[in-house]
Order: structure tokens, then sequence, then C-alpha cells
């Protein structure tokens, strides 16, 4: 690969720059602040893009870095060659990555190409930008040089696979990580971590023995008080077994006794009842015999009874009450006047009222008519008088329309004739309408008591005809006396007529009741009634409950055998002898209680050796839990432990194969390194040595001593010396471009011209790109 | 009539070899609830009778959860009669100093103890100790005309030099057995006893690690008396199963391909997310296959109640291909296998981390 020409529209301080390269070297001396470092970091940055993207750090991050100073389009062009082709790259900058623009183009057919990306040095050299600055590209103050993964993976073309070799430090970094967190050593690795909790664990399971022997003593006594238990139960059920024989034997000896007692019983009481039998009429039901509090009442209602027939005769009515009472029967039998003779007593008030009405009505009628007959009269005078003078004034008026010629005398008399005529009305009007009035007044009042006489001719007759039924020949002044006679005289033929039904009925009431005990007590005693049957209650009653409660004790010993005959097994009773034994049921009984109380105890202390049981059981639960989990985590342990083992073990002999390897590339490494440091030098008096990391160190005074105990001077020597040493064995086919930015400014005068040579030399293989501040270099170049 | 014959229950079992305390709390109280769901799986389906066969709890301390619980449900099926016989693991006497023991539970001694399930059906049963277990056999007296289960917790052996906790299946062949309910063994098997009689392990009710992986449940007897005919059935009653798969990984090369071959050989076992998985990988891979077991563990870790990876697989190295390799590879295989410091068992190990490490691979 080669680089034809560049072109530089804006990078740092180089703006619409030009430079066209050749191949060989090409010498690019400039004075200081031309930008002869920002043209290398151009080159470099168009084949990797910028570095130090992540940094904030504006020195650092080269994107800021190269803004360009007068503003413009950052970025720029580089045209060149790899074998017969030839590609035009341009690539302008954003203020970030994502805007920035890459592009390539033939340019032979100005076509855009897509033969390489934007990561187009690695593309083209196979190599990172680490690695491109570690060989081809030296910055200022940066000759010295070291080994990389790439570099090593390249060198490495000796052996048949460089990935694993790239990958050399990532894999003895991961392994280490890896032990680093397994390790036993520290407290942080795993393995002591999982020891800790081994530890922890063993502990808690330490009391297990313990906690088993508690188990091993509470389970022995939990046994002997299940032991204790099951005997105080056989013992509580032979003492109950026992008890309940001794029982049903003192059970059978107590029905024994019962039953010889009811059998006495009945018979004492068969006596008792007999001898009321005796007492009583033969053949009497003693059971049929109402009880002595009825039988007292009885007699009590019979002497009650007889003596209220007796003096019924004292209400009976008298001989002259029975004849008025007959009398007034004849009249009133049926009927009940009262209301209409009451009725009728206000109707004959109301006749009174309407007769003095009438009266008053007369009278107002005649004055009535007296009132019209004088204003009548009244108002005739007054017209016959007016009419006179008015005609008194037609006379005068004729006269004067006669005897003067003049006729307004006339017809002024004529006037007050006619004014005559109009009084006469006028003044007769008020008479003739009061006339009228009075006239109306006279005329309602006589029809009105015409009225009030017809009612009362009516209602007279109506009462008359009632009066006649009851009494004879009645007066008008006595007709209300009549109407009060008949409303008393029927209430005293009702009162009597209630006073002889009374006395009728208390004398059969009584003589019902008398008949009723009578014949009670005939049907009780039997026919012989001929004794007193008060005396025969009053005797019966003295006895009846004893008799009665005499029967009813017996029937209920009869029943109690009964019952109990049908009960039990008579015979068996009778033939039973109850066994003799050394304890009583009382004993027993007593000892049972005792044992039931043992008995409590002991299923309480069961209980709570259970409780403790469980306890202890979920404990060495637990314990057992802990012990799995410690059994678990052994098990992880030894496996980490073997990993960790491993992990040590393949770390050593990855480091070891690796070194074993490196040393296969060694010699080819040394030999160039020293071929290209005599070609600087000029001499090889120094014995240099190259280790399996590709350190370099030189023996001096018989002893291994770092290169950078060496002057700069020196060191750069040996860093160019072995930077040319890796590019020849990296790139053995297409020799890459070398980009140097004044790198011998350590140089002394004797080395410096030997360097110069050297890329002279190198110039014949690789395109050289040679930057310097020095006149003295140039020329000393072109020497 | 028709009988479950169940053994091996183990409640109370301690459960922490393979769950952690909650998942373990969980589990036990799993167990409790399938026993009670057997006794209602009895009650609905008509069983007369329920053969406990031994280790109905897993220690002789039972918490009062459980003995409430075995109570309550035996309690709530009063039609039903249990005939419980103590096994290895709950010698003693839990219901014994109960107070109020369930009517219809039965149990047995350490002689042979005998109930008449019906006119024809007759139950025999002995709990073993150190001494009567060898002459078991030959106190057992029998009515031929009898349909004659025996109910027995133990090994089976067919020599008789056996010992202790051994039923000596030899010993009680010709001895009119029709059924032998046995319980100990924990995986189900019924087999021919004689002529006459067939014997049966019903294994436990549920799995309790991968130790005891498959299907578990209890069998179901349906007894014709008059033909003198037993017909028995096993029925999957568990609520879980453990599932054992060993994956071989020979000639894979890639974590991605690993978990499809676990994948596929998990859904041939018809594994469901109700179950516990235990997954071995096995077979050899090449040293240099990209092999993540934690990625395969997260693979399938979400999909089951429980699972486990153990890899048990190992590495082929043709030394021999390495030989002339001058790759660093090659070198550092040829380092670690030509030290003699590093035992051979641990050069294959830290030649896999060297190259996983060269790979860029995650250690």
């Amino acid at each position: 690969m080669r680089i034809i020409e560049c072109n530089i529209m804006n990078f740092g301080t180089l703006c619409d720059f030009h430079f066209d390269f050749s191949d060989g070297i090409n010498r690019i001396v400039r004075g200081n602040g031309f930008g002869k470092s920002t043209l290398a970091a151009f080159i470099r940055v168009m084949l990797y893009g910028f570095e130090g993207e992540g940094k904030r750090d504006s020195l650092s991050r080269e994107r800021k870095f190269y803004e360009p100073w007068q503003g413009g389009n950052y970025g720029g062009e580089i045209v060149f060659s790899v074998g017969e082709k030839c590609y035009r790259v341009t690539r302008t900058f954003g203020k970030k990555a994502d805007t920035d623009t890459f592009e390539l183009r033939d340019v032979r057919t100005n076509l855009v190409v897509n033969d390489y990306s934007e990561h187009l040095g690695i593309e083209l050299f196979d190599m990172d930008s680490d690695t491109f600055r570690r060989t081809v590209f030296v910055g200022q103050d940066g000759v010295e040089t070291s080994v990389n993964d790439t570099i090593n993976g390249r060198i490495g073309a000796l052996v048949d696979n460089t990935d694993d070799l790239d990958a050399f430090e990532k894999a003895k970094t991961s392994l280490e990580e890896m032990i680093n967190s397994l390790t036993p050593r520290r407290k942080t690795g795993e393995v002591s971590r999982l020891n800790e909790r081994i530890t922890g664990l063993d502990a808690d399971i330490m009391p297990a023995s313990e906690l088993e022997k508690s188990m091993e003593s509470v389970l022995e006594m939990r046994e002997k008080e299940d032991d204790n238990l099951k005997q105080l139960r056989e013992e509580k059920n032979r003492l109950a077994t026992k008890a309940k024989e001794l029982g049903a034997y003192m059970e059978i000896e107590t029905g024994k006794e019962r039953y010889e007692k009811l059998l006495s019983d009945r018979t004492a009481k068969a006596e008792e009842l007999e001898s009321y039998r005796k007492e009583l009429p033969e053949g009497i039901d003693i059971s049929r015999i109402p009880d002595s509090m009825k039988l007292r009442s009885l007699a009590q209602n019979h002497v009650k009874a007889s003596a209220e027939l007796m003096s019924t005769k004292y209400i009976e009515l008298t001989e002259r009450e029975e004849e008025n009472y007959q009398r007034l029967k004849a009249l009133y039998d049926g009927e009940d006047p009262t209301g209409k003779a009451e009725g009728y007593v206000e109707t004959w008030r109301e006749i009174k009222e309407r007769e003095r009405e009438i009266t008053e009505k007369e009278e107002l009628r005649v004055k009535a008519e007296k009132e019209m007959i004088r204003e009548t009269t009244n108002g005739n005078r007054y017209r016959i008088a007016c009419l006179a003078v008015s005609l008194v004034f037609i006379i005068v008026a004729v006269v004067l329309f006669v005897t003067t010629d003049d006729p307004t005398p006339g017809f002024v008399t004529c006037a007050f004739a006619m004014l005559g005529v109009i009084l006469s009305f006028v003044l007769a009007a008020p008479h003739r309408s009061n006339a009228k009035q009075r006239g109306k007044e006279r005329d309602i009042l006589k029809r009105d008591t015409d009225i009030l006489k017809d009612r009362n001719e009516s209602d007279c007759k109506e009462i008359s005809a009632f009066l006649s039924k009851y009494k004879k020949d009645v007066e008008p002044d006595m007709i209300p006396v009549s109407l009060r006679d008949i409303v008393n005289e029927h209430e005293i033929y009702l009162g009597l007529e209630s006073k002889r039904e009374r006395a009728v009925n208390a004398a059969q009431e009584a003589r019902t009741a008398v008949e009723q005990i009578d014949r009670f007590v005939s049907e009780m005693l039997g026919a012989d009634i001929s004794d007193d049957p008060v005396v025969r209650l009053q005797h019966l009653a003295d006895i009846s409950d004893k008799a009665k409660d005499a029967l009813n004790a017996y029937d209920q010993i009869v029943n109690k055998i009964s019952d109990f005959e049908r009960e039990n097994d008579i015979e068996a009773i009778k033939n039973t002898v109850v066994p003799k034994t050394d304890e009583s049921l009382s004993d027993i009984t007593a000892r049972l209680k005792d044992v039931t109380e043992l008995e409590d105890e002991s299923a309480k202390r069961l209980a709570l050796l259970d409780k403790r049981s469980d306890e202890l059981a979920q404990n060495l639960d637990e314990i057992s839990s802990k012990r799995v989990e410690r059994d678990r985590l052994t098990e992880e342990r030894n496996d980490k432990l073997e990993a960790y083992d491993s992990c040590v073990i393949a770390k050593e002999h990855l480091i070891r194969a690796k070194e074993t390897l490196s040393s296969r590339y060694i010699k080819p490494i040394l030999d160039k390194f020293m071929y290209y440091h005599t070609m600087i030098t000029g001499q090889n008096t120094r014995e240099y040595m190259v280790d399996a990391n590709i350190d370099v160190s030189v023996k001096e005074q018989g002893m291994n001593r770092s290169v950078l105990q060496l002057s700069k001077g020196l060191r750069d020597v040996v860093g160019l010396s072995l930077r040319m040493a890796f590019i020849d064995v990296m790139f053995p086919q297409e020799k890459p471009i070398l980009i140097l930015d004044d790198p011998f400014v350590n140089l002394d005068r004797a080395n410096l011209e030997a360097a110069e040579k050297l890329m002279r030399i190198i110039a014949k293989d690789y395109q050289v790109i040679f930057f310097a501040a020095r006149e003295e270099t140039e020329q000393q170049i072109e020497i | 009539m028709k009988i479950i014959h169940v053994a091996d229950i183990h409640l109370d079992s301690g459960l922490s070899s393979n769950f952690d305390k909650d998942k373990a709390r969980e589990r036990k109280a799993e167990l409790l609830r399938t026993f009670v769901r057997m006794t209602e799986y009895a009650n609905d389906n008509g069983i007369d009778a329920v053969l406990i066969a031994g280790d109905l709890f897993d220690r002789d301390t039972v918490s009062a959860t459980t003995r409430n619980g075995v109570i309550g449900a035996i309690g709530s099926t009063p039609q039903i009669t249990y005939y419980y016989l103590k096994g290895n693991h709950d010698r003693k006497d839990t219901f014994g100093s109960l107070s109020e023991i369930p009517n219809n539970l039965r149990t047995f001694g350490e002689t042979w103890t005998s109930y008449a399930l019906s006119d024809k059906i007759k139950l025999y049963g002995l709990e073993f100790n150190a001494h009567n277990s060898a002459s078991a056999a030959d106190t057992l007296v029998t009515d031929p005309s009898d349909i004659n289960i025996v109910m027995l917790h133990g090994q089976e052996s067919a020599s008789a030099s056996d010992k202790t906790e051994v039923i000596n299946l030899k010993s009680f062949r010709n001895r009119n057995i029709d059924y032998m309910a046995l319980g100990h063994i924990h995986a189900y098997k019924n087999a021919e006893l004689d002529a006459r009689g067939r014997y049966c392990y019903p294994g436990c009710l549920e799995g309790r690690g991968f130790d005891e992986s498959g299907e578990h449940g209890f069998v179901v007897l349906d007894i014709d008396e008059n033909a003198h005919k037993i017909e028995s059935e096993f029925v999957a009653f568990a609520s879980r199963r453990f599932i054992n798969a060993e994956v071989d990984i020979t000639g894979l090369d890639q974590t991605n391909q690993i978990i499809k071959a676990v994948s596929a050989k998990l859904d041939e076992c018809d594994a469901t997310t109700n179950d516990c998985v235990r997954v071995v990988l096995v077979g050899k891979t090449d040293i240099e296959a990209e092999k993540n077991e934690a990625v395969v563990a997260k693979t399938f870790e979400s999909r089951y109640c429980l699972f486990r990876l153990y890899d048990e697989s190992s590495f082929t190295i043709d030394y021999e291909s390495y030989a002339a390799d001058r790759s660093l590879k090659g070198e550092f295989i040829r380092s670690v296998k030509n030290d003699p410091t590093v035992p051979d068992d641990k050069k294959a190990e830290a030649i896999r981390y060297g190259i996983r490490a060269l790979l860029g691979e995650e250690l």
C-alpha cells in the first residue's frame, strides 16, 4: 500500500492543504508550527479514525484537538494504491462520530466502491490503531515500542494459529479473575466464603448429638410414661370391670330387696283398703267415689237447695198483686205502650203550644186589618183634599181666562190646579202602600192559623184514639195524666211479671238441685236411701280420700311389682347370691377415682413429653436440613476448589505454553533487531536479548539490564530497530507505509547519520513519510 | 368387597434432602393431604376397608397436625374400616396413648392378629420384631376355604438366610394365602407368591425424593367372594412425580444443543410443571465444546416444581491431534499433559478451563 496524495480541507492548523507523495522516502521538512504532526495525525485519522473518543479532556480527545482553527469543513481526502488498484478516500468529521462521513471511490472509474469500510487501517494492514502506533507510525518522542497481542500474533507467524496467541492476555486475565473469585486464600474468594458458611453450619450442627441424646431421653421417658399410662388404664379397666361386676351384684341385691319391700307394701295396702271397704256399702267402686271436697260440697249444696226451696214461698205474689197482675196482663200482655204514651204526652204539649200560637196570630191578624183600614182612610183624605184645592184653582183659572185677557194668570192657576192633582197622588201613595202591606200580613197570619188548627185537630183525634184503648171517657184536661197512667201501669205490670217468674224459677232450681243430689246419693249408696242424704254424704266424705289414697297406693305398688317383674328375671334374682369379696364397692370406686386422677396426670405428662419431643424433632429437622445444606455446600466447595486448582494449573501452563511458543520466534526477532540496530549504530558491541514477551534487555557488566536504563538516544535506536524488526516479520509480503514524525531528535550526530542512511535503505521496500524540523536533517538525508 | 392396600406414607418425613425449609413444609402438608384425599377416594368409590401396611408415619414422634389430620380423615369415613400395621419407621404405638381412637381403626400386634372382613375374607397381620420374623410363617394358621389376606411390613426375600424385617417369601408359600399386602419397598411390585396367591408392594403413596421416582399410589382390590377371586389394580394417586432423566450429550458441543436434548428427554418422560425433575448429563463431549451448565439449569428451573441438574459427563481429549499443533492451545495441552506434578484426573479439567479461557468463554 502506498499513499499518492492527500488533500486537507480543514484539520487542526492545516487548511486547504495539498501534498503529493512519491514512492520511497517523502521528506517533509518544515519549521515548528507548520503542522507536520497534524499532517501525520491526519493520515492516521484518515486510516483509523479518531482516538480518545470517550475522553472528556479536549487534549486527549483527538476530535476536539484537531477541530479546524479556522472553521469550515472538517476533513479531507487521501488517494492511495493497493496493488494495481487506486482509491480515493474522503472523510468529513462532525461533532460526534455518528455525524462523520466516509466515502471510497475507485480513482480510475470515480465510482463509489465498498472494497474497504471506515475501518480502513485495520482492513489494509490487518492491525489495529494501537499496533499501528507501535509499529509503522512513529510519533514525536514515541520511538520506543513494545509488543501487544496483535504484534505477538503477527510475529508468531512461525506458529500455526495466532488467534489463540492474540487471546493469551485475555485468557490469562480471565483465569486470574476466576482464580481470584474462587481463591481459598482470601476472604472474598468463593471457596473461603463457602468454608466460612460450612464452619457456621458445622457449629449449628454441633448440638445435634446433644439433641439426639435429649430426644432419646425424652423418648425413653415417653416410653416409660406410655407404659405407665397403659398400666394405669389397665388398672382402671380392671377396677371398672370389678366395680361393674360388684355393681351388678349390688344392683341385683338392691332389686331383690326392693321387690320384697314392694310385696310387703302391697299386703299392707290391701289390708288398709279392705278396712275402708268395710265402711262402705257393699259393691261400691272406691275409684268412682268423688273426693271429700266434692262430697262435702254436695252436702252443702243439698242443705242450701233445700233452704232455697223453702224460701221461695216468701217471694211469691200476694193475692192483691196477683189480681192486679191479671188485670194489667189483660191490658198489656204482649204490648208495650210506653213509647207511644210518652210520645203523645209530647204531642199534647205541642198542641197546647200551637193553641197559644193560634191565639197570638189571631190577635196580630186583627191588628193588621185595623192598620190597613186606617191607612186606606188616611190616604183617601189627602187625595180628596188636594183634588178639592185643584178644583178650586181650575175654577179660578176658568174665571181668569174668562175675565182677563191675559191668559197668564189663567195658566198659572191651571198650573196650581195641576200641582194639586199631583200632590193628591203623592201624598196618598204611602198610605195606600202601607194599607196593601198590612193586607198581605193579615192574609199570611190567617193562613198560618188555619194550618195550626188543622194539625191540632188531627193530633187530638190520634191521641183520643190511643187513649180509648186503655181509658174510657177521658176529659181533654185529663189527657196528659191518662197518658202517664198508662206508662206507670205498664211498668207495674212488668215488675209483677218479673217477681212472679223469679219465684217460680228459684223454686224450680232448688228442687232440681235437691233431686240431683238425692239421686247421686241414691246411686252412690245403692237403693237404700232411707237415711238423711246429707249425713251420708258427710260420712262418705270423711273416708273417701283415705280410701282412694289407699286404693291408689295399692295400685301403684301393684304396677311397680308388675314393672319390676317384667324388667327383671325374678327367678334369677331370687337365686342370685352375692359373692364375698375383699374389697367393697366403695373401696373399688375410691381406688378407681385415684387411678383416674393418676391417668389424667400421666396423660398430661405424656402430652408434655410429646410436645417436647415435637420441639426436639423440629430442632433435629432443622439440624438435618443444615446438615444437608452443609453437605451440599461442602460438595460445592470441593467443586469450586477443584475448579480453582484447575484454573491455577491452566493459568500456569498457559503462561508456560506461551513462553515456549514465544521462544520460537525470539531468534528471528532478535536477528532482525540486531540487523537494524547495527545498521544505525554501525557497531555490534552490545549484547541484546529478547525474552518470550519480546521485552528487550541489554547485557551490561555481565548482567541483564532494562533498556530503560540506557540513554534516550539509545532507547530510540532500540525502539526504531525493534519496530523495524516487528514490521519486517509482520509484513513479509505487502509492505505498509512508514510514517516517522521527527523520530531522530534524540540521536547524536553519528547515530543520526546512520539513521538517515537506514531510512534510505528502508525506502527501497517501503514508502516512508518522514517529518523533520531541522534543516540539517534534510541536508543530511539528501547527502 | 373393595379394599385399598396402601403403605409407606411416611407422614412427618423431614424431606430436607431435596427441598429447602419452606418447600419441605409444603411437601409435608402435601403428604398428609394425599392421605386425606385417599380416604375421600375410598369414601367416594365404595371401598369397604383400607389396609395400611406399615410406615404410616416416618418416625415415632408424630406432630399434632399430622396425628389430628389422620384421626380426622379416618373418623370422617366411619363406614370404612382401617387396618393399620406398624412398620419399621413407626414402631411406637402412636394411637395407643390417645384418649379417643376412631372406632373404625384396627391395629395389630407382635403376634398374629386376625380380622374377619366378611364371612369369607380374613385378614391376618403381624408386626415384626427381632424374634418373630423368622418364625412368622410357621405360626400363621389359615382356613383354606377362606380368602386369606396377610399383611406384613418388611423387605422381600426369597432366601431363608435373611435377617429381621425381612419377609421370607419362600416360607409363606402354600399357606393358603391369596394376597400378601406388603409394605416397606417404595416401588410398586405385584408378583406371584405360589400357585394360589400373589404378593404386592403398592410402593409409597407419594415420592419424597429422586430415589422414589415414577408413579406412586395404592392398590385397589376387588374381591369376588363367591368366585374366590381377587382383582387388583394400581391407582396412580401421588400429587407429584419425581423424574430422573439421564441425558447423553456425547457429540454435542453447544449449550443450546444440550438444552434441546434435555427438553426432548423430558418430553419423552411426560414431565409436567407439577413434577420434580432431576437431569443427569452423561456421555463425553469434546474438550473444546461450549457447555454452560448454569444456562441449562436456568432454562428448566422455572418449568418444574423442582429441577436439579448434575453434570456427570466427561471430556474427550485427543492428545495425538495436538501433538504437532504449534498453536498456543497445542502447546498448552502438551504442557499440561506432560506435567508429572498434575494428577491425571485433573488434567482434563485444567485443559478445559484453559481452552475455555482462550476461546473467551465464561468460566
